[in-house]
């Protein structure tokens, strides 16, 4: 006799499984659990949305209520991947219409939404309530006023950082009287001025109002009206930080500010001026997370903000913090997790601030749990690199980005591959790394050998042969995503290590030395893989096999190759292609 | 005869053998010995690219650079709208009311090298965040640290693709655009 647990009793527990590795994992086990999280999986994420298609993940999930999609490969951040390249939600927006009338939930990231698709999301989801657009793109703020009229349970709208056709900003009064259910609203992307009184009545209706981040085109004084109508928040964006001093408009700052008592992230701070900054000093003590990467203020006026935080667990900023505001961070912030360091010139020719690797290494001193850091400087030793890998053993991303490329050690003049080497061996729990500056085969060797963890690699102007490319790609057994660019990697590593691309989501090469002739034969090879050979000045149907390609995107799919290519994106035959229709 | 005409690292096909019959495993063996006995950065003879491997990544890297005003695309890999942002004024915000097509991957910036008489450091700036003389002016100025009101002590030239420095504010801003190549501000006399 067999005994079993009832579905109803395994779809319960299965309930309490959250993340979607554990639930994929759930699913392997045995065809009965398959069939249970089947039926009963609510969240699904694409992190490829040619990977598979629409009607693959309905039929596999019927009761889906929320989704994640990515669509272009993130180079295209860069301006690497041509407008047009694919990434339409439309053909998504269609399907999931008709498969999931209560849909709650939509994530997107890089893809090209129309208006027509908010139209169609506003129109058929009667519990809609999550809209993330993260660097999206095809939209208007026409769509925006479908969502916001037509949704009438929407919990979050955030629009981070989408390239939206910012046409006018009457869409926020399309929000009915009797919406009050808005619990996150992120507008700071956008350039047009809304209406700020019917800001300050959405904001004054909706009670739960957790997180607001306003625009650039928020003036300051208008500030203290929204805070005070909204005094549940966490999270808060202002405005265009900055207008002329006056004691009236600060005092009221600085009351409104007060009044916040839970708020825990401040962001915004477009044009900040000094004298300014004291108005957020009496909630600075509650602060986890502080973007200041707007704010162009000088080292000491930063400093004296950051002193007042010591709870302060994110910090993004500017490189005008200097190595002296670093060295402040360090001393007042021990819980600080998260560094982003952006460049205040980055196309300058030379330095206009003092931040240089000495800035990076007092916060590995003095900032114990430092596991995520992104960097940008102009200089890199070798030593400096050791220094901070000793100092985080805990570090799970780290991304270095020297402005000049292939710059070496400052001091020794010595390629760099010594010191991210460091970085890799003694951060065990590495999950992403960037690259730069001069590196040779010998770092991807010690990447290839120590990054087992390694989820996804960029590689800008690097390295000397297809052995660096054969190291990372025999080497790092965890690896997800590559993203090289200028670098001479090329057919053989490919070629070798072919089958790897199949246990990874992606391969961006751009710049590099693959030739027409390996992108064919990989796709001879790999029948679960799409190999787009992407090349805007002409067609490879009238180049040579041993000619170069201009850029390759490699990725698993089980949905056979994509037909909304744009003429510069020819996908290499296949005729074994695998496709799960 | 056929020209191939591309970005090719090597003019001759790569010299490894046959590519059904790929053996990278002995190819390690033997050129991994050689590079890693090989103290240098460059690996000698062992690539498939070639003989002059300093030349070819710099030449990748000067490709890029040729022609678009000395710029590489997308580096360094800061977003585009941080970029927007550090050079923005009041002007350019108001004016780029419609779809920033610019920004987006399409039609791309164009950085040119500026400098101000005086000053030791160049600097780049992007024409395409621009529509007008008196706005790139303006923009130069505060680059440099000088206000609005230093405007009439300061003439903009420009040098076009012969070579020539000129004075701009003559040919149609479109026109303009597409003939510059580095800009110089120099005092006024008088």
């Amino acid at each position: 006799m067999v005994l079993a647990f009832p579905d109803e009793v395994l779809e319960h527990v299965f309930s309490f499984i959250e993340t979607h590795a554990d639930r994929n994992a759930v699913s392997l086990v045995c065809k009965s659990w398959y069939e249970i999280d089947r039926i009963s999986r609510k969240k699904v994420f694409i992190g490829n949305c040619y990977a598979v298609s629409p009607w693959i993940l309905i039929r596999r999930f019927p009761e889906l209520r929320s989704l994640e999609i990515k669509g272009k490969p993130h180079f295209a951040d860069f301006n690497l991947v041509p407008e047009g390249w694919g990434g339409y939600f439309q053909p998504w927006i269609e399907a999931l219409a008709n498969a999931y009338p209560w849909l709650e939930e939509l994530k997107l990231k890089r893809m090209v939404v129309t208006d027509e698709c908010l139209e169609i999301i506003a129109k058929t989801f009667r519990n809609f309530k999550v809209l993330v657009l993260t660097s999206c793109e095809g939209f208007s703020t026409d769509g925006l006023a479908a969502i916001a009229s037509g949704c009438r349970n929407l919990r979050e709208l955030d629009l981070r950082e989408s390239e939206v056709d910012d046409l006018s900003g009457r869409w926020l009064s399309c929000f009915p009287e009797n919406c009050t259910s808005l619990m996150s609203l992120n507008i700071a992307c956008l350039e047009t001025e809304v209406s700020i009184s019917s800001l300050e009545s959405l904001v004054g209706r909706c009670p739960n109002l957790k997180s607001l981040r306003l625009n650039r085109a928020v003036p300051l004084e208008r500030l203290p009206g929204l805070l005070c109508r909204a005094p549940h928040l966490v999270e808060f964006g202002t405005g265009s930080y900055s207008g002329e001093v006056r004691s009236d408009v600060f005092s009221k700052l600085v009351g409104a500010f007060s009044s916040c008592k839970e708020l825990k992230s401040l962001s915004g701070f477009w044009d900040a001026v000094p004298a300014y900054l004291p108005a957020v000093y009496p909630i600075c003590s509650k602060l986890t997370s502080l973007n200041l990467s707007y704010a162009s203020l000088q080292s000491s006026d930063l400093s004296k903000l950051i002193g007042q935080c010591p709870n302060l667990q994110r910090l993004w900023v500017l490189d005008c913090i200097e190595d002296s505001g670093l060295e402040t961070l360090a001393t007042s912030c021990k819980d600080l997790e998260e560094l982003r360091v952006f460049p205040s010139d980055p196309f300058g020719a030379e330095a206009n601030v003092s931040l240089t690797e000495r800035g990076l290494i007092s916060v590995s001193e003095g900032c114990r749990k430092l596991n995520s850091v992104l960097y940008f400087c102009r200089q890199m030793t070798n030593a400096a690199l050791n220094t901070i890998a000793r100092n985080c053993p805990q570090m799970i991303r780290f991304r270095l980005c020297i402005l000049e490329p292939h710059t070496p050690d400052y001091l020794t003049l010595q390629p760099l591959d010594n010191g991210f080497g460091a970085i890799v061996e003694h951060c065990k729990e590495l999950r992403r790394l960037s690259l730069s500056g001069l590196l040779t085969d010998r770092v991807f060797e010690c990447i290839g050998k120590y990054a087992k963890k390694l989820e996804m690699l960029s590689v800008a102007f690097a390295g000397d042969s297809d052995l660096g490319l054969h190291h990372v790609l025999s080497g790092c057994e965890s690896l997800r995503k590559l993203e090289i660019r200028d670098s001479p990697f090329g057919d053989k590593a490919l070629l070798v290590n072919a089958a790897k691309l199949e246990t990874m989501r992606s391969l961006w090469m751009s710049s590099c030395s693959v030739s027409l002739g390996a992108c064919k034969l990989l796709s001879q090879k790999m029948p679960r893989l799409t190999v787009e050979v992407i090349d805007e000045r002409e067609s490879p149907d009238s180049k040579l096999e041993s000619a170069l390609v201009e850029k390759l995107y490699a990725y698993r799919t089980v949905a056979g190759p994509r037909s909304d290519m744009p003429c510069f994106v020819s996908i290499m035959e296949n005729k074994n292609a695998v496709r799960i229709t | 005869m056929e020209l191939e005409l591309c970005l090719a690292l090597s003019n001759s096909s790569p010299k490894f053998p046959n590519l059904k019959e790929l053996d990278l495993i002995s190819y390690v063996n033997c050129e991994g010995k050689r590079f890693c006995d090989d103290n240098s950065t460059l690996s000698s003879q062992s690539s498939v690219h070639g003989n002059d491997e300093e030349a070819e990544s710099d030449g990748l890297f000067s490709n890029k650079r040729g022609n678009e005003g000395d710029t590489i695309v997308g580096w360094p890999p800061v977003k585009s709208y941080r970029k927007n942002f550090y050079h923005q004024d009041d002007d350019q915000r108001h004016r780029s009311g419609n779809f920033p097509a610019v920004e987006n991957g399409g039609p791309r910036s164009m950085y040119v090298k500026a400098q101000m008489e005086g000053f030791m450091i160049t600097r780049k700036i992007d024409l395409t965040l621009h529509q007008s003389y008196d706005s790139l002016t303006r923009t130069l100025l505060a680059m440099f640290g000088k206000g609005d009101d230093s405007v009439a002590d300061y003439e903009l030239t420009y040098q076009d693709k012969d070579g020539d420095w000129l004075l701009a504010g003559d040919l149609p801003w479109r026109t303009f655009m597409h003939s510059v190549q580095r800009l110089r501000m120099l005092k006024r006399d008088g």
